[in-house]
């Protein structure tokens, strides 16, 4: 976990050998640390520390000394451990003995023999024989769920299932039932996990030190099988998985802890979303159109067709929807596709309106369509967290992980507005039920109490803020109070907590202000008109200076696994890769350099190589709808992602969709594009192919290929480059690593991110150079030295700060406050 | 009733609630007292209430009848007291429906029943009734937690008042800063009563180094052991002392928060107490700014679920939070970080009982009673075949004999005294020849024993060792919270090992495995309950080594009480 500050050191002798570790250590970290290893079955990373197992025990030699657990004791200057000393294996033999009395001891027929504490220990610790031997009490399986089974003679009541389910998922869905040798895990009132507030995380299966708690779906020996480490597609968090498979299949998953984003904890789409990718009702063939039939045809003969019928629609006749959940590479190659090939800059997301509303805002607050701070601050800077919108708990689950981890051990306030009533509702400091199409008005209630108690701090002082300020007149806390039926006091302490960095009261501010305070939200999956309340809260954040520093910001989860990437790619009608102006001559000029000679330079079928890209904005999503409509628009290239996680795709594009020439849809299931579609392409799935994703707080990843795809299916990457060469364009990238290479040189924004980089890691643009440090925050400035607008980065070590900067020619401020014109509708309603 | 806004109007009611209770004493109607708490419920104070009430008014008897608490002599239950105009009170024990009548029929007739009487409250004998302070029971103790005891309603802030009850509280609140009441508590040498004996005022004094913000002041009434009851006795008839004792704890650490703990089977304890403090919110004992100073408090009153676990300090404050009650890791400690990670400090019921008397008297006068390293005195409990069962209150240092052959009267008719069983189920037992230890913290651990929180047990020839063990093991077996290995596994593990031995099975090498066992539970354990929960096994195996050698080698039980026999029948195949 990235630490702020350097701690103070202590010199500790472990085992007769000096080092030097980090003073308020464990013992067992600083052994970790330095490389010795101290058995252990009830420590788990992240959770504070639990003491039950005992087997972690150490003695400390000297005057004051004793066994200690080492989990729990921390490191003190001088000390002198020993971790191998007779008192502590004989300690730990006695430990391993009391959980063998009754422990199953059925590991030929256990999921977990392979991978299992005890069984290590026991064969560690060589305990053979056992004085407290009598007849094994046995129980019954326990269903837990459909997913997790329990079998009370495995567990060794270590506690971590429990307390991951409560101090991390928030859920508190099991619980330690009865006391001494009775006690067992279970729900409540022994219900079914599925009627409880459980959100089959899996974690408590995760965690699970021996195979007490056990996964319903798996059962292969753990040394059967092969593991890949790669990244989740099914949502913008970007967890890391461990993707466990043979024989062409993937098993399970399972979790690398420490590692990612997600420091291996996943969400119930990380852990069974597999089954999504070995789906039965996959798409395995290449089909095209007869008549009112699909019919399978070999893939070549498909992308023939495909790049015959493409022909007649170069220039603006063509459009493309990119995938959010295709990586970087392929929509860097699909808009390449689009601009290079098509000669048209008619491409943009295949999103819904709201999650297009939340990049519109992000976009008009920010200057780009980004979340300006990263979801790790959480761990290190953010005191107060505003949480807006849907159930970030089903949103993006992992990132509510450490809302609630950051409650118990930072202390962090949190204030919730959200209509769904999910668990940190309950633990929050302030949960506010504001009525349906209310959101903007509740927050801009906020702001009218943050400027009348005096604690406004504007990151921009400009004309913006002056007008924004005017237009909050309708806003009085008590008007919307009265108009919501949301009680005053709620939104003043909502208010009070987030401008004071979670204090509450005013005060006097320290020297660098108030804490920060962070906004997450998931407006972008709420249905209706979000943007008024996206850029509420942007104004929000601008108003109270919780923009531009470490901890504070706003973290816009907008669903897709790489909606953020998708937009860096440039899958946008304005915007080239990397947010640079498509009106932008200079970047033109380099990206033709790049792209145009890939040219060959026979002309087949009237189809002319370009000269020149396109300069003028194409179409976006609804004004493609109504090109359609119009009949400009012929043909498109659709990459679909539909899977049980995706959101619905519009009616009204879909209903378009019908009226099209010619429509190519690639797609991993059946779904309403592929019944409109004339040619369908299968396409492969986040765990079939290599790439990068980027997620909602824009960490670059590497994805990694686990398994093959299903029958024909190809990943989209091998499919554009398969159809631009039909059409006489030569991409010829063999592998994903060559794509980001050319992104990384033509992209500002990428530049330091390189594929043998991303193996070590995750990496969040910008990343300065290719030596510098990784880690960083972005601050947005609004004054820039030079006149144009610069995305500041300033690094987590060393306070070296440097800026990448744009001048796209635009004259209006990059960061300023935006007025939402149709923000006061609901309140002229009531 | 008005809060009270002031010094001034508190000295004014406290007036005028001494004035009624005088004239209470004074007048010429009967007053009669029926000690109400949940040992004599048990044994029909209700219904002997309910036929005194009945009765004097058939007989027109002009009375005044009062509830008041449990006095501590358990063995006189149903007990009552009567004055009679014109003569000192008397309290009769033992005063059950039938007796009821008779003793009515006597006091008319101006007789005294000096059959049934305990004592009188009066300096000299009172028509053959001695003196209730010359009564054997009373005559030894030193009563500062008790003296209201059975003299007081419990559910009466006036009675407390009128006794000089909240002087401590307004002398600290008035006249002393919160360093001074410290330092009181830490001259006086107070030990936590709760069993572990650390000293009270060093741990306040650290929770008021401890700079983090709130912080709270916890009482522990919990009290979850099998054979002590002194808590629930003392807040069952004197409530308010203990509230007095944690408002002068919450005033010493400058917080306003308070909380009683109390455990969920203390009902009436329970009731008394939020009583208590419903009436102290009314006279604006409680509450914010309280007489007019700057100082708040605020107290609540937590009940406990039957878990026994939950008396450790840090799982009563998981269990306060609302969460499963188990202990965590030290350090930190408490004082450090307890409820909801802030300043706790945690004492116990009897301890907090004690500070009124400390901060009135001073700490000096406090450390003069007692022994040097363990100064005040100490409510006792006893069980077992002795003659007066009950809570006693001794000055500290009283040899173990003398508790249980002068105060507590001796064994009963027919019963040979074989040990006492100290420190609840957390030490060893006594044997006859060590029974001149005085009863204090040191010396009693010194033996193998344990003061813990005075509960003593008592047992007679026909108790067996073996299973006396086992009985005191599964409790700490069935009590394991579950957290950790060598409590939650440990344990059972001992209590078969008994169980074989009980039932014949025994071989020699049991010992030894139980030794080595306890060992390991003893160091390795995560809180004190696992720490100590082996010490009875061991220390009856050290008292009665040649009972275990009779169950392991002759297959004899010498108590004939273990199924040894018929075990061993069984298991033969023998009819």
């Amino acid at each position: 976990m990235a630490v702020g500050s350097p701690a103070r050191l202590v010199t500790v002798t472990i085992n007769g050998q000096q080092y030097t570790v980090p003073e308020g250590m464990t013992i067992l970290e600083a052994c970790r640390m330095v490389g010795i290893e101290v058995p252990n079955l009830c420590y788990q990373p992240l959770l504070r520390p639990w003491g039950s197992c005992r087997i972690c025990t150490v003695e400390i030699l000297g005057r004051r000394g004793g066994l200690v657990e080492s989990c729990a004791a921390q490191v003190r200057d001088g000390m002198e451990i020993s971790t191998d000393s007779p008192a502590c294996e004989e300690s730990r033999k006695f430990v391993l003995q009391m959980y063998l009395v009754d422990h199953a001891l059925d590991c030929p027929t256990c999921d977990k023999s392979g991978e299992c504490y005890l069984q290590d220990n026991t064969y560690y610790h060589n305990v053979y024989a056992n004085p407290y031997r009598r007849p094994k009490i046995a129980g019954p399986y326990k269903h837990l769920s459909d997913l997790i089974d329990y079998k009370w003679e495995r567990c060794i009541i270590c506690s971590r299932c429990t307390r991951v389910c409560d101090e991390v998922i928030g859920v508190t869905a099991i619980e330690v039932l009865k006391r001494g040798l009775e006690a067992e895990i279970g729900t409540a009132y022994g219900m079914d996990l599925r009627d409880t507030t459980c959100t089959s995380c899996g974690m408590c299966i995760a965690v699970c030190p021996v195979g007490a708690l056990t996964d319903r779906k798996f059962a292969h020996h753990p040394w059967e099988l092969d593991a890949t480490e790669t990244v989740c597609g099914f949502c913008d968090v970007g967890c890391t998985l461990n993707v466990e498979h043979n024989r062409g299949l993937v098993r399970r998953v399972t979790h690398l802890w420490e590692r990612g984003v997600n420091y291996g904890y996943t969400c119930v789409r990380g852990k069974w979303g597999y089954e999504q990718v070995q789906h039965p009702d996959r798409l395995e063939t290449a089909m095209v159109r007869r008549g009112d039939e699909l019919v399978a045809v070999p893939l070549d003969e498909a992308l023939d067709l495909v790049a015959e019928r493409l022909r007649r629609y170069q220039g603006d006749r063509f459009a493309a929807l990119a995938s959010p959940d295709n990586t970087n590479e392929e929509n860097y190659l699909l808009q390449l596709f689009t601009r290079a090939v098509m000669g048209t800059n008619n491409i943009d997301r295949l999103a819904t309106r709201s999650q297009g509303a939340v990049d519109r805002a992000l976009l008009d607050s920010f200057g780009l369509p980004v979340s300006t701070n990263s979801v790790q601050e959480m761990f290190t800077h953010s005191a107060c967290a505003l949480v807006v919108g849907p159930s970030i708990g089903d949103r993006a689950p992992v990132a509510s992980y450490w809302l609630y981890w950051s409650r118990n051990y930072r202390e962090t306030k949190t204030v919730v507005i959200s209509r769904d009533d999910y668990p940190l509702c309950h633990r929050a400091e302030v949960w506010i039920r504001p009525p349906e199409g209310t959101e903007a008005a509740v927050i801009n209630a906020m702001a009218r109490v943050i400027l009348d108690e005096g604690l406004a701090r504007p990151a921009v002082q400009s004309s913006t803020f002056q007008e924004w300020v005017a237009s909050l007149r309708d806003y009085e806390p008590e008007r919307v109070a009265s108009a919501t039926g949301i009680p005053i006091e709620k939104i003043r302490r909502a208010a009070l907590l987030y401008a004071t960095g979670g204090r509450g009261t005013p005060g006097t501010p320290g020297d660098e202000g108030y804490p920060p305070s962070v906004i997450y939200h998931t407006l972008a999956h709420q249905d209706g008109d979000v943007y008024a309340a996206a850029v509420a809260l942007n104004n929000l954040a601008l108003l109270t200076g919780n923009a531009g520093r470490p901890g504070a910001g706003v973290i816009a989860f907008r669903g897709p696994a790489n909606a953020q990437g998708t937009l860096d790619m440039g899958c946008h009608p304005a915007f080239l890769p990397g947010y640079r102006p498509v009106s932008d001559r200079e970047a033109r000029r380099q990206l033709e350099a790049a792209w145009l000679p890939r040219w060959s330079a026979t002309v087949v079928d009237g189809f002319e190589p370009l000269r020149a890209l396109p300069a003028t904005p194409g179409s976006s999503l609804e004004q493609m709808i109504e090109a359609i409509e119009a009949g400009q628009i012929k043909a498109m290239y659709v990459a679909g992602s539909s899977h049980e996680f995706a959101p619905p795709i519009e009616p009204r594009l879909l209903s378009a969709l019908e009226k099209l020439e010619f429509l190519v849809v690639e797609e991993c299931f059946p779904s309403p594009l592929t019944e409109r579609a004339h040619i369908v392409l299968p396409a492969a799935m986040f765990m079939e192919k290599d790439g990068t994703f980027t997620n909602a707080d824009r960490t670059v990843q590497r994805l990694r290929l686990a398994v093959d795809p299903p029958g024909d299916a190809r990943p989209s990457w091998w499919l554009i480059q398969e159809i631009a060469r039909r059409l006489g364009y030569q991409l010829a990238f063999s592998h994903p690593s060559l794509v980001l290479q050319e992104v990384t040189h033509l992209t500002p924004i990428y530049r330091g991110i390189i594929f043998p980089r991303l193996e070590r890691g995750p990496l969040t643009w910008p990343v300065r150079g290719l030596a510098g440090p990784a880690e960083g925050a972005v601050r947005l400035g609004a004054t820039v030295p030079g006149g144009g607008w610069a995305i500041w980065m300033e690094q987590a070590f060393g306070g070296v700060e440097s800026a990448l900067q744009f001048d796209d020619g635009l004259s209006r401020e990059r960061v300023r406050f935006v007025i939402a014109e149709q923000a006061t509708r609901t309140d002229e309603e009531r | 009733m008005a809060r009270l806004a002031d010094r001034q109007a508190f000295e004014r009611y406290a007036a005028e609630a001494q004035a009624r209770w005088e004239r209470l004493w004074a007048g010429d109607h009967w007053v009669i007292s029926v000690g109400i708490s949940e040992c004599s419920i048990a044994k029909g104070a209700l219904e002997t209430y309910r036929h005194l009430e009945l009765l004097l008014a058939q007989e027109g008897i002009p009375a005044t009848l009062r509830r008041v608490g449990c006095a501590g002599w358990c063995f006189a239950e149903p007990f009552v007291e009567v004055r009679a105009p014109g003569a000192p009170p008397v309290v009769y024990g033992n005063v059950t429906t039938d007796r009821v009548p008779d003793l009515v029929h006597a006091l008319k007739r101006g007789e005294v029943k000096s059959e049934w009487a305990l004592g009188a409250r009066a300096d000299e004998p009172f028509a053959g009734v001695q003196p209730l302070s010359q009564h054997p029971f009373l005559a030894r103790q030193r009563r500062l937690l008790f003296a209201d005891a059975g003299v007081i309603d419990p559910e009466s802030i006036d009675d407390y008042i009128a006794r000089g009850g909240y002087r401590a509280f307004l002398k600290a609140l008035f006249e002393m800063t919160p360093d001074e009441v410290v330092a009181e508590v830490k001259a006086s040498n107070l030990r936590g009563r709760g069993g572990a004996g650390f000293p009270a005022g060093i741990k306040w004094e650290s929770g008021r180094r401890t700079q983090a913000w709130p912080k709270y002041v916890v009482v522990n009434s919990h009290e979850g052991e099998p054979n002590v009851f002194k808590d629930r006795r003392l807040l069952e008839t004197n409530p308010h002392l203990v509230l007095e004792g944690l408002l002068i704890g919450c005033y010493a650490l400058e917080t306003p928060y308070g909380y009683n703990y109390i455990g969920g089977e203390h009902a009436l304890a329970v009731e008394r107490f939020q009583e208590a403090v419903r009436q102290a919110y009314e006279l604006g004992l409680l509450g914010d700014n309280i007489l007019g100073t700057s100082f708040s408090c605020h107290i609540r009153v937590r009940t406990g679920g039957g878990a026994y676990i939950c008396g450790e300090g840090s799982a009563l404050m998981y269990a306060i939070m609302g969460q499963r009650g188990q202990p965590r890791t030290k350090p930190p400690r408490s004082v450090e970080e307890g409820l909801w990670k802030r300043p706790t400090v945690l004492n116990n019921t009897e301890t907090f009982a004690s500070v009124p008397s400390i901060v009135l008297n001073g700490g000096a006068w406090y450390a003069s009673l007692g022994t040097e390293q363990s100064t005040g005195t100490k409510l006792v409990t006893i069980q077992g075949p002795v003659k007066r069962l009950g809570v006693a209150e001794i000055e500290m240092g009283m040899t173990m004999r003398e508790l249980i052959f002068e105060v507590f009267g001796g064994m009963r008719e027919g019963y040979r005294f074989k040990g006492v069983q100290t420190g609840g189920v957390s030490a060893g037992p006594l044997r006859e020849d060590q029974l001149d230890v005085p009863v204090d913290f040191d010396s009693l651990t010194e033996l193998g024993g344990m003061l813990g929180s005075g509960g003593f047990v008592v047992f007679d020839e026909s108790v067996c060792a073996v299973d006396f063990a086992r009985y005191l093991m599964a409790f700490n077996r069935y009590e394991s919270c579950s957290k950790c290995n060598p409590c939650r596994l440990g344990n059972p593990a001992l209590v078969e090992i008994l169980d074989r031995i009980r039932n014949g099975f025994g071989r020699p090498a049991d010992l030894d495995i139980i030794r080595e066992g306890a060992k390991h539970i003893i160091e390795l354990s995560l809180c004190g309950l696992g720490q100590v929960a082996p010490m009875p096994l061991l220390g009856m195996m050290k008292a009665f080594p040649e009972e275990f050698d009779a169950h392991i080698r002759e297959k004899r039980c010498p108590a004939n009480v273990c199924p040894i026999r018929e075990a061993a029948l069984v298991a033969a195949g023998d009819d």
